[in-house]
């Protein structure tokens, strides 16, 4: 990426980090997703049995990949996040590294406590960039997140259709332009995508309608291989893609708390606390979406995300979805394992 | 007709019969034993948790909890822990999970436990017991109930009241389901004999660090578990039992002579005691301290009991950031004046191994060498005592060689 007219942008790693803040303190923002690559250089600050996304992700700063950041909003996701933002802090020079509380529960006091988190977040980064974020910048900021959630449902719910008008790889590229893109030509941008693929003739296909969750999924890989091997990618579960737009802040006179409602309702994600309410929305999602079978993604070594895989992939199999578990280390090396493993899959459906 | 033994008691009541050759030790069995008695007889008023939730509303409320390690730990110092890994593998078929906490899915599938009341958990220490709890709880959702409470990254007022917060919120959910209410009173009495027993085991730690050995390391390790029993006698009692040992034993010149002073990171693998024996019979090194065998550092205030327990969680040391554990492991290698320091770090822990690389670079200025064990805390299996032995004996060598320089 390279900068403009040297303003500030700020790195992002969870979905859990509201850019409507960033935005509305007139800081682009841009989201950290690794590069896939499979060497590591990163073995003196973080262990093996570490989350491979994270080890990626280490590995491509250390490499110098993202020198254009002014700064970086970790979360607590995880140990391997705490890990992470305490070698970000350790090794790369010049940065503003925050890390950002986010609760695990869902509840009113949760909401208010995040709210908290989020008026300090705001501090430093006013004093940090000398910028001040207004409640006319922050309204105007939540509009715009807003209307971009909103144009990627649209765009979701068009994937309901018997034959969609997109594949599970072009929403993932779509998705993905959303981590680096200015908001207001991305807007745009979504605006003529809609209208267009709402007119697109769509072929009758017989692909497999897959619904991809777990991890999170930035590259092309895991999609290509499903689609390659006779699948169709139709919903996804994940902080890459629905977790981000899945609903809205609603306007109201206390809007901090509003986004802090909105994160903290949002689909959760793995690392939140859950006594069966994914389940229901998983189940839900699979009538929605007239979905053939369920592909579970983990990364190695990310505890939330597999063993909450282990709870869904029981439940699901005891009411007879097709399912299948998936890991892989967050690089090309496993990737005709998964091949082999998804094209079993599809052809048992 | 009499209800057959669980498994997990039958061997807690062997190694409660076991005497060791520290007292206390043997009264921390016993007391557990019969804790474990009160929780077979009673599941309906008992609490699975783990060790770093505070217990002292559960026992003000007569419940009784019991915490995950202990139970796999248990079960793994009998190395009786082959059926468990089966069925925690066949489960969840992939590998990189810390098998203390995964093993408790076979505890309970197997009846070596019936499935307690009450789950109820604090998001720390790591994220997989969360993870197992909420498998457990979809599992035997017809027997238990769930409270989970969630432990910021942060440390200020805020975060604190968030926590306390939460923990009334813990009160009112067992309140309900056991039709019990909480009394002030009862609830000022554990809180009295927790700060009685925090008082004895600030004794303990400090007479450990000025001292030559007075007790095996490998008893300090065993005993971390007593920090689950503060807010009882039971805690009083274990701890002022071992404090008077130490006092006799240094009166009458009663311990060995060692040439290294060790400390002791994290977890032990209970299954290896020889090991430890090894280190302290035929290589004269002592473990003078450990990181579990950690004794709250506040006392708790009943004018505020759900902000004072939120400070006692907050306070740990394994909370917040690995840079700040880092901080209290070195501030604690330097108290005990060691010579050097051993990690053992389960193979899939990620608490564990996330502060080595920091720790090792840390101690390296102050020309302290750090060991890495590493293997699976529970599964015997794989375990090599030559082979440890072998990395052990290098390590006191390279020890040995510095205090030489």
């Amino acid at each position: 990426m390279e900068k403009k007219n040297n303003d500030p942008v700020i790195g992002w790693v969870c979905s859990y980090v509201p850019e409507e803040i960033l935005y509305a303190a007139g800081i682009k923002s841009y989201r950290i997703v690794g590069d896939y690559s499979s060497e590591s250089k990163t073995n003196t600050y973080i262990p093996s049995n570490y989350c491979s996304f994270v080890v990626n992700t280490v590995e491509a700063a250390m490499e110098g990949k993202y020198k254009f950041l002014d700064g970086l909003i970790m979360t607590n996701s995880c140990l391997a996040c705490e890990l992470m933002h305490d070698v970000w802090k350790r090794e790369i020079d010049n940065l503003m590294v925050y890390q950002l509380d986010v609760p695990r529960i869902n509840s009113s006091g949760a909401a208010i406590y995040f709210k908290d988190r989020l008026i300090k977040l705001i501090e430093n980064i006013e004093n940090h960039f000398n910028v001040k974020i207004t409640d006319q910048s922050l309204f105007e900021s939540v509009k715009i997140h807003n209307e971009i959630r909103k144009l990627l449902s649209s765009i979701q719910s068009l994937r309901k259709n018997k034959n969609p008008p997109l594949s599970g790889l072009d929403f993932l590229n779509i998705c993905n332009m959303n981590y680096s893109m200015s908001k207001d030509e991305y807007i745009k941008y979504l605006m003529k995508l809609l209208k267009l693929l709402k007119i697109k003739e769509t072929k009758v296909h017989k692909k497999k309608r897959i619904f991809l969750m777990g991890s999170k999924i930035f590259h092309k890989y895991v999609p290509e291989i499903v689609e390659d091997e006779g699948g169709l990618v139709v919903y996804e579960s994940m902080c890459s893609s629905n977790k981000n737009f899945d609903n809205l802040v609603e306007i109201k006179d206390d809007l901090l708390l509003s986004i802090s409602e909105r994160y903290i309702n949002k689909t959760p994600c793995s690392r939140m606390h859950d006594k069966g309410d994914l389940i229901k929305s998983v189940k839900k999602e699979i009538d929605d979406y007239n979905i053939d079978g369920v592909i579970y993604y983990s990364t190695k070594y990310c505890s939330s995300n597999a063993l909450k895989g282990v709870e869904i992939k029981e439940q699901l199999k005891n009411e007879e979805y097709p399912v299948l578990f998936i890991e892989d280390d967050y690089s090309k090396n496993s990737l005709e394992q998964v091949r082999t493993r998804v094209n079993t899959f599809i052809e048992l459906l | 007709m009499k209800k057959a033994e669980p498994e997990f008691q039958k061997i807690l009541r062997l190694i409660s019969q076991f005497k060791t050759e520290v007292e206390s030790v043997h009264l921390f069995h016993k007391k557990m034993y019969r804790k474990t008695c009160n929780y077979v007889q009673n599941p309906e008023n008992s609490i699975l948790t783990n060790m770093y939730m505070p217990n002292e509303i559960f026992y003000a409320m007569g419940l009784t909890p019991v915490f995950t390690e202990y139970i796999t730990g248990t079960m793994a110092t009998l190395k009786k822990s082959s059926e468990l890994i089966d069925i925690s593998e066949e489960r969840i078929q992939t590998t990189g999970f810390c098998s203390y906490i995964t093993n408790i899915i076979g505890i309970f599938e197997n009846e070596h436990l019936p499935v307690p009341r009450f789950l109820i958990l604090p998001s720390e220490i790591c994220e997989d017991t969360p993870k197992i709890f909420e498998y457990l709880y979809y599992k035997y959702k017809k027997q238990t109930d769930f409270y989970f409470i969630d432990i910021p990254y942060s440390s200020d007022s805020e975060s604190v009241n968030y926590i306390a917060s939460q923990i009334e919120g813990m009160v009112e959910f067992l309140e309900k389901h056991t039709g019990k209410k909480l009394d002030h009173e009862k609830l000022e009495q554990t809180f009295k004999l927790s700060n009685e027993a925090k008082k004895t085991g600030d004794k303990i730690k400090n007479i450990r660090k000025i001292s030559p050995p007075l007790i095996s390391g490998r008893y300090g390790i065993y005993m971390a578990g007593v920090v689950t029993l503060f807010g009882t006698q039971d805690a009083v009692e274990i701890l002022e039992n071992m404090y008077n040992e130490m006092k006799k034993n240094k009166k009458n010149n009663n311990y060995k002579t060692y040439s290294n002073r060790l400390y002791w990171v994290h977890l032990f693998p209970p299954y290896a005691s020889k090991l430890v024996r090894y280190l302290e019979r035929d290589l004269g090194s002592a473990i003078v301290g450990e990181e579990i065998f950690y004794i709250p550092k506040d006392n708790l205030d009943i004018d505020s009991p759900y902000k004072s327990l939120a400070r006692k969680i907050i306070s740990h040391p394994v909370h917040g950031s690995i840079e700040s554990r880092k901080d209290h492991i070195l501030k604690e290698v330097i108290e005990h004046n060691v010579a050097g320091v051993i990690n053992f770090s389960p193979n899939y822990c990620r608490v564990a191994r996330g502060v080595v690389p920091l720790l090792r670079e840390e101690l390296g200025k102050i020309d302290i060498p750090l060991l890495e064990l590493t293997g699976d805390p529970i599964d015997s299996r794989n375990y090599s005592l030559s082979q440890m032995e072998t990395r052990i004996e290098a390590f006191i060598e390279v020890v040995n060689n510095k205090k030489e320089l």
